[in-house]
Order: structure tokens, then C-alpha cells, then sequence
């Protein structure tokens, strides 16, 4: 099992895949950085606020710059809201940004669906066959490599936000737990994501299929569904209140964890593992 | 000698289509056993089968005397159908994931072992998406020999390669077989190729296994005609019809008899023919390739 472990985390590290993806995570935080920072310097009153409704869910911040009306908005009070806006971007707000966040579930849901089904669709599964009990060792090894993932492109992030916050001008953070805080809370989104991410690829054994479910989900097409079901009330409950990424949506730097994320989460784990474990076990592997 | 590999009943069903029915299939230990049938006969699924790649239908496989489920000390290396390897990755690379997976200690020197017998050693560093097919072949069955197996599983391993790489790859699966005392299943369209070096074949023809025989059987049976030319071919006839059915039909040339299917009689004819002084230019006993063993057995039309 550890070696099964092992060999996955030497070809995690030649993963290009998910190098590719990290750099394209810190590209869009530093280059969104680069133009706030243009913003403060040469931006307009529709500019900042344009920017303000990108990055933040933080209303009060929001309704203080929305009540600067661009035809009141004088040159003095222009250059308080940039002075404003820029010392509102710091670390977390960088890092957490709405648009991010789902890049970011993008992206490992690709990195995943790569790495997961390349032991497919090279059919090198085959070759580790003669271990014994080989199906559930490699499951498992890849399940265990999926936080490692994760915690790779999230420190990403935190790096390419920690530059553009030096970027903007900002002094070093000092204090990193609010980043840590919010990154604990979408890990759980993200594990459980991930593992779906496995159960689609062993389901299917085929890359483009779950490269293509992985993606749909990640950006929350399922919540198309959901909305047709609840129209039917064909359920006692709003079935779209329990979806997974729009509870996701809703995880802030300032909010605290919606309740139901963590059974939701769990529940979509844990299926996804049982279903992955008894789908490995029974089925032909079509390679 | 006990048999490694043994299939009782062995079937794979997809939908309402038998791939393989009620295979009993016996491999001893150190045997070089190769698997014939023509295309679609079953072969390549008795190999997943055994590399656990497909889950049987019904039936049963013993390895070693254990249910192949259970067995975790004898280990089985496989190359069916086309190599699997990571392509973006070098020759070697792909070995040291192989044998970090398997926990080899000394990972460097056994992969380079490894390369060096399948003559990759040169090319090592070479990403394999740049390899031919033969040499991919070639990675393919070191991939399979890692860890040095009991068992070797090959699906047309010679498949792409040319005439010297053929060559060379018999000899070392000859050697392996010798000197590591690993038993290898093998099936090959090439047949010549594979009568110079199994010891057992099994004939598997619509999913079914229909016949199993050592290489010694196959010597045996295989006789097929003797040609007998001599300048004195009347006499020869005349001598001959006291022991078999022989007349002037079976003259192919005006002085060369051919007597077919009577073949396994041959030392007996040549001695008669002898102790009645009858010259003779030419006695041959010419015999059966596997293939034409191999064509009589399924019913003549079948190519393997």
C-alpha cells in the first residue's frame, strides 16, 4: 500500500498537468492584482466598484463604496475610495475571490480526472495487477494523493496572493489564520469534489467522459437540475439547498460554515468511496 | 510435475456471448506454454483472466494449488495485448515506478538489469512516445519481468518486431525460462515462431480449449508423408503393397512414391525395403508443422 503511495507521489511531482493548472491559479491572482493595482492609480468611481463586485462579498464595503456616486464623486473623494480599495486587498481577499473559488474547483477537478485516469487510458493499472489485492491499493493510494493536491494548489494560491498584496502595496500580512481559517472550510468542498472527481473516472474508465462531467459540476451545472426537481416539489425540501457548490458559493473569509455543508459534503464523500470501492472490485478493467 | 496455472471450467460471458466456455487449462511449473487460436478465439481473455484484468463468469483458477484471489506469493507479470506505459515518461522511468509500486529495494539496478536484457540499455533516457513499436514490445516485456515473476502472461509479444528481434527475444525468454525457472504463457500468430520454443501448446478454437499437447506429442503426431524416389519404383511398389495399401495412384513423379498418413510406419518401411535390396535414391519423412497440426485439429480452414 505505502508503496503503491509512494510511486504515486513520484509521479505526482512529474505531473505537468498540475503544474500547468497552479501557474494558471497564481497567473489569474497576480495579473487581477496588476489591474487593481492600475485601478487604484488611474481607475474610475464604475471601475473600483466593478472591482469591488468581482472580489468581495463583503456588503459593508460594497454599500460604503456603492454610495460614492460617480457624478457626486469629486477628485478627493475618488482618491479616498482608491486608498480604500487597496487597503481592502489583502491576502485573503485575493485568494478568496468569487471567481477563484471556482476556477479553482475547475482546476483540481481537471488535475484529478488527469492524473486519476492516466493509469487508464495508458492502461498501467495492468501492470501493477500481480500485487495482491492491486485494485485497492492503488484506490487508495490515489484517494490519499487527492489532499496533497489540493494543499499544492492552494499554497499556490496563497503565493501569488501574497505577491499580489505586495503588488498592490500592502505591507507583509502578519497574520495568516483568516487565509488558513477559509482555506480549512473549502478543503472540505474540495476533498469531497475530489473524490468525486476518482468515482467518475473509475465509473466510467474513460478521461474525456469524466473530464467532461467534472467540469459541468465544478461549475454547478447539477443546480439546473436541482431548480427542475424543486419545480415539481416532487420532495418535501428544496433539493437545490443542498447542493454541494452552491452551499460552496456561499463559504466567505467573514461567513462561517453553512450547516449543511458538512453532511452534504460527507454524504457525497462517502458515497463516492463506497461506490469507487465496490465498482473497483467488480468490474472489468476495460484497457 | 503439479500444474502453477490450472482453469477448471473457466468462462468469461459478455452479455449473452461466451468469450471463453469451460476452459481447463494445465500449465505446469517451468513449462513454456503457448496459447494458439485464431483471432477472437479467446486466448487474450484467458490471459486477462489469469492478470486479473476481467473477473470470470465461472470457473475457477489455481495458482500454485490457491484460488488465484487469494494467492499473494506467487506473482504473475503480463503483457497482454499492447504495452502499458506511461509515454510521456522515459524507458527507465517507467520501470522505477513499476518497482517502487512492487517495492524493490535496489530499484536502479534492477530496472537497468532489466534494460540491458531487453537490449533498451541506450535508450533508457529516451521518452517512450519516441520508441517503435518493437521496442516498445520490448519495454513492454521488461515492464512484465520486473520483479522477476513466477509467471509470465505474453499476448503476442513478438508482435511488430523484426526478424533479429524475434530472434533475440526467444532466446532471452528461453534463457529466463532455464535459468529463473519462470513458467511462461505465451500465444503468437506466429507459429513457426512458437513451435521452436514451447514445450506444451493448447489449442483454444470458439472460446473453447480443445486440445492440449507437449511438444513431444506434437513430434509424434505430426508425421505426415513419405516420399521414397528410386529408379527401381515398381519393385519398390510390388515389396511394399505386402505390408500397406500402396499402388501406382501414389506415383507423384514416374519414379517418386508418396504414401501419405502412413508416415509414423517409416522406420519399418525403410528397414523392409532395405532387407530386400531394393536401391533407393531418396527416403524422406516429412512432417507436420504446428501450423498444419494446428489446422488439422480445428478443421482445416482455421488461420491462427
Amino acid at each position: 500500500m505505502l508503496n503503491m503511495f509512494r510511486m504515486d507521489l513520484r509521479r505526482f511531482l512529474r505531473t505537468k498537468s498540475l503544474y500547468i493548472s497552479t501557474i494558471v491559479l497564481m497567473a489569474v491572482v497576480i495579473i487581477a492584482s496588476i489591474a487593481i493595482n492600475a485601478v487604484c492609480k488611474y481607475g474610475s468611481v464604475w471601475d473600483i466598484q466593478d472591482v469591488l463586485s468581482s472580489f468581495s462579498s463583503n456588503t459593508d464595503m460594497k454599500t460604503e463604496m456603492y454610495d460614492y456616486s460617480p457624478s457626486v464623486a469629486d477628485a478627493t473623494m475618488l482618491e479616498a475610495m482608491k486608498v480604500k480599495l487597496r487597503s481592502f486587498m489583502t491576502l485573503e481577499v485575493l485568494a478568496s475571490a468569487p471567481f477563484m473559488s471556482r476556477l479553482s474547483y475547475m482546476l483540481i477537478a481537471l488535475v484529478c480526472v488527469l492524473f486519476v485516469s492516466k493509469d487508464y487510458i495508458t492502461a498501467y493499472l495492468k501492470n501493477l495487477l500481480l500485487l495482491p489485492q492491486a485494485k485497492i491499493k492503488w484506490l487508495i493510494s490515489k484517494i490519499l494523493i487527492l489532499p496533497v493536491i489540493i494543499i499544492f494548489m492552494y499554497l499556490g494560491i496563497t503565493l501569488a496572493a501574497l505577491i499580489g498584496q505586495l503588488i498592490l502595496g500592502n505591507p507583509f500580512p502578519s497574520d495568516f489564520m483568516p487565509l488558513i481559517s477559509y482555506m480549512a472550510k473549502t478543503l472540505v468542498s474540495s476533498i469531497s469534489f475530489g473524490l468525486f472527481s476518482i468515482f467518475i473516472v473509475v465509473l466510467l474508465q474513460k478521461r474525456t467522459g469524466a473530464i467532461i462531467i467534472c467540469l459541468l459540476m465544478s461549475f454547478n451545472f447539477q443546480r439546473l437540475l436541482y431548480t427542475l426537481i424543486d419545480i415539481t416539489k416532487a420532495l418535501p425540501f428544496k433539493l437545490s439547498d443542498y447542493g454541494l457548490m452552491t452551499l460552496t458559493s456561499r463559504i466567505g473569509i467573514d461567513t462561517p460554515l453553512p450547516d449543511t455543508l458538512l453532511p452534504v459534503a460527507g454524504a457525497i464523500a462517502g458515497l463516492s468511496l463506497v461506490l469507487s470501492f465496490v465498482l473497483i472490485r467488480r468490474r472489468d478493467l476495460k484497457m | 510435475m503439479a500444474n502453477l496455472i490450472e482453469t477448471t471450467s473457466l468462462s468469461k460471458r459478455y452479455g449473452k456471448k461466451f468469450a471463453i466456455k469451460d476452459v481447463c487449462m494445465h500449465v505446469e511449473k517451468g513449462n513454456i506454454y503457448g496459447l494458439i487460436g485464431r483471432n477472437g478465439a479467446g486466448k487474450t481473455t484467458i490471459m486477462k483472466c489469469i492478470n486479473r484484468q476481467i473477473i470470470p463468469t465461472g470457473g475457477d483458477i489455481m495458482l500454485g494449488g490457491v484460488k488465484l484471489n487469494r494467492q499473494k506469493n506467487i506473482k504473475v507479470g503480463a503483457l497482454v495485448e499492447s504495452p502499458s506505459l506511461y509515454e510521456d515518461t522515459s524507458a527507465m522511468q517507467n520501470l522505477l515506478y513499476k518497482c517502487t509500486a512492487l517495492g524493490i529495494k535496489d530499484k536502479k539496478m534492477h530496472a537497468n538489469n532489466l534494460l540491458e536484457l531487453l537490449e533498451l540499455s541506450k535508450v533508457k533516457d529516451k521518452k517512450v512516445k519516441q520508441f517503435s513499436l518493437g521496442m516498445k514490445q520490448r519495454l513492454g516485456l521488461a515492464m512484465a519481468m520486473v520483479g522477476y515473476p513466477e509467471v509470465l502472461m505474453l499476448d503476442e509479444p513478438i508482435n511488430g518486431m523484426d526478424p533479429q528481434g524475434i530472434a533475440a527475444i526467444r532466446e532471452m525468454l528461453v534463457h529466463i525460462n532455464r535459468k529463473l525457472g519462470t513458467t511462461i504463457v505465451i500465444s503468437s500468430h506466429i507459429l513457426d515462431e512458437l513451435a521452436k520454443f514451447a514445450s506444451v501448446y493448447g489449442i483454444i478454437k470458439e472460446g473453447r480449449l480443445i486440445s492440449e499437447f507437449t511438444r513431444e506429442t506434437l513430434e509424434s503426431e505430426s508425421f505426415s508423408s513419405i516420399t521414397i524416389v528410386s529408379p527401381h519404383i515398381d519393385d519398390v511398389i510390388t515389396a511394399l503393397t505386402e505390408k500397406m495399401p500402396v499402388n501406382k495412384d501414389m506415383l507423384i513423379k514416374p519414379n517418386t512414391l508418396l504414401i501419405k498418413n502412413g508416415a509414423q510406419a517409416s522406420k519399418d518401411i525403410s528397414r523392409f525395403l532395405f532387407d530386400r535390396g531394393i536401391y533407393l535414391e531418396e527416403f524422406r519423412v516429412d512432417h507436420l508443422s504446428l501450423e498444419e497440426y494446428f489446422m488439422r485439429l480445428t478443421g482445416g480452414d482455421e488461420i491462427a
